[in-house]
């Protein structure tokens, strides 16, 4: 996982074993910790626009948080923050296949897997720009690239939650870079992207 | 203001990869009626919740006591911060620590987040900050509150800003930051939050002091 999520949150023990024991007072206190960083994760895989889309993706997620919180377990020390990531995560990713995002974006076969790795173009820093340029990209192409640099997932991992391969993600992500990039610099994709 | 890269939340320097543009990107605010709509749908008959549905009664009168509870964080962190001891010399500017770390200090630095994170976060709390901060809605105790608040991560930032910092007391520093900014932003989205609902935050400060 990355060094740093907006997910990681330390949940102290008393607060969880509230929620699992049915507390709602506990459970709202849980809820307001990661509404923010469940709807900013629906948001950026959504697509800046999806405000309601990513708001039923909060709501689904602390409902199975609610409904699953007693089978939660710290084993080897996994916090519950990283469960809580994945539930979310999983929602994203099933409002997008509802919505039938991810229905024409197949693997390109051969497709080159380097990532460029130069200096941002300084629009990158434009908070405002940079969430139109992502918008902008295919869900899976900005699902991939969220998962992997804002929230430190692996190719291994995002090829499991999106039921595809490491080569896949990996293609998605050096494919992403590169369009998010000329998006930024304003000019026309590369040929090969 | 330290220079960057020690303080990312205050330039806009071109990040110098994705993950830096991507957590650099503000947070975003839900609706504000989310609880309430998911407090609807865990109500709903039928639906698989493992906690009993309350009366509406009850759902009121707990929302009251959690959005309580929350309020007296938002204030009782903010007043912690204005009377904890502060390091500042006679002439009121603060300067770094040159006390030589205790053994709890050690313990103390090496858990604490590393300096991407803390970074990372300071930058997040800062775009968060700018959302929730309304001068319009504020009496004057409460900008003074707000006032010592920024005052504070001000003098953070000086203390930063010295010359020969040591790495560790860079890292305690920058945890101090972040802890202010949450103290700072809380306070401001609770005073929003109160504005919204025609409540003063003099009237809390009263109730709770």
């Amino acid at each position: 996982m990355a060094a740093h999520s907006s997910f990681a949150i330390n949940v102290p023990d008393e607060l969880l074993a509230a929620v699992q024991a049915g507390d709602r007072v506990a459970f709202e206190q849980l809820y307001r910790l990661f509404e923010r960083p469940v709807f900013t994760l629906a948001l950026r895989m959504l697509g800046g626009g999806n405000r309601e889309e990513a708001h039923d993706v909060l709501q689904e997620t602390m409902l199975k948080v609610l409904g699953s919180a007693s089978d939660f377990t710290a084993r080897g020390g996994s916090p519950f923050w990283g469960w809580l990531r994945q539930i979310a995560v999983n929602e994203a990713l099933t409002q997008l296949r509802r919505n039938r995002k991810f229905a024409h974006e197949v693997a390109l076969p051969h497709d080159e897997f380097a990532e460029d790795h130069g200096p941002l173009p300084p629009a990158a820093a434009d908070a405002a720009i940079l969430q139109r340029a992502m918008s902008a990209l295919p869900a899976t192409t900005r699902s991939v690239l969220w998962l992997y640099h804002a929230e430190g997932y692996t190719h291994d991992e995002i090829a499991a939650l999106m039921q595809r391969t490491p080569s896949f993600s990996k293609s998605q992500l050096a494919r992403g870079g590169r369009r998010l990039r000329a998006l930024l610099e304003g000019q026309p994709e590369p040929a090969n992207a | 203001m330290p220079d960057v890269p020690r303080n990312p939340g205050h330039d806009h320097a071109t990040p110098s990869d994705w993950h830096q543009a991507f957590t650099a990107l503000p947070v975003e605010m839900p609706p504000t009626d989310g609880w309430s709509r998911l407090v609807a749908a865990l109500d709903v008959p039928g639906r698989h919740a493992k906690t009993s549905a309350p009366s509406p009664r009850r759902t009121s009168r707990l929302t009251w006591l959690a959005t309580a509870a929350a309020l007296l964080l938002a204030v009782a962190l903010p007043w912690r911060l204005l009377h904890a001891p502060s390091n500042q010399a006679a002439s009121g500017v603060p300067v770094a620590s040159t006390q030589v770390a205790s053994s709890a200090d050690d313990e103390t630095a090496a858990s604490l987040p590393s300096m991407q994170a803390l970074y990372a976060e300071s930058a997040q709390l800062e775009s968060l900050l700018a959302f929730a901060r309304d001068d319009r809605l504020s009496s004057g105790t409460a900008i003074a509150l707000a006032d010592q608040l920024d005052n504070r991560i001000a003098a953070i930032d000086v203390a930063l800003a010295q010359p020969m910092l040591d790495a560790e007391r860079e890292r305690i520093l920058w945890h101090e930051r972040v802890l202010s900014l949450r103290a700072l932003v809380s306070f401001q989205s609770s005073r929003r939050w109160l504005a919204v609902n025609g409540e003063r935050y003099d009237g809390v400060l009263v109730r709770v002091d």
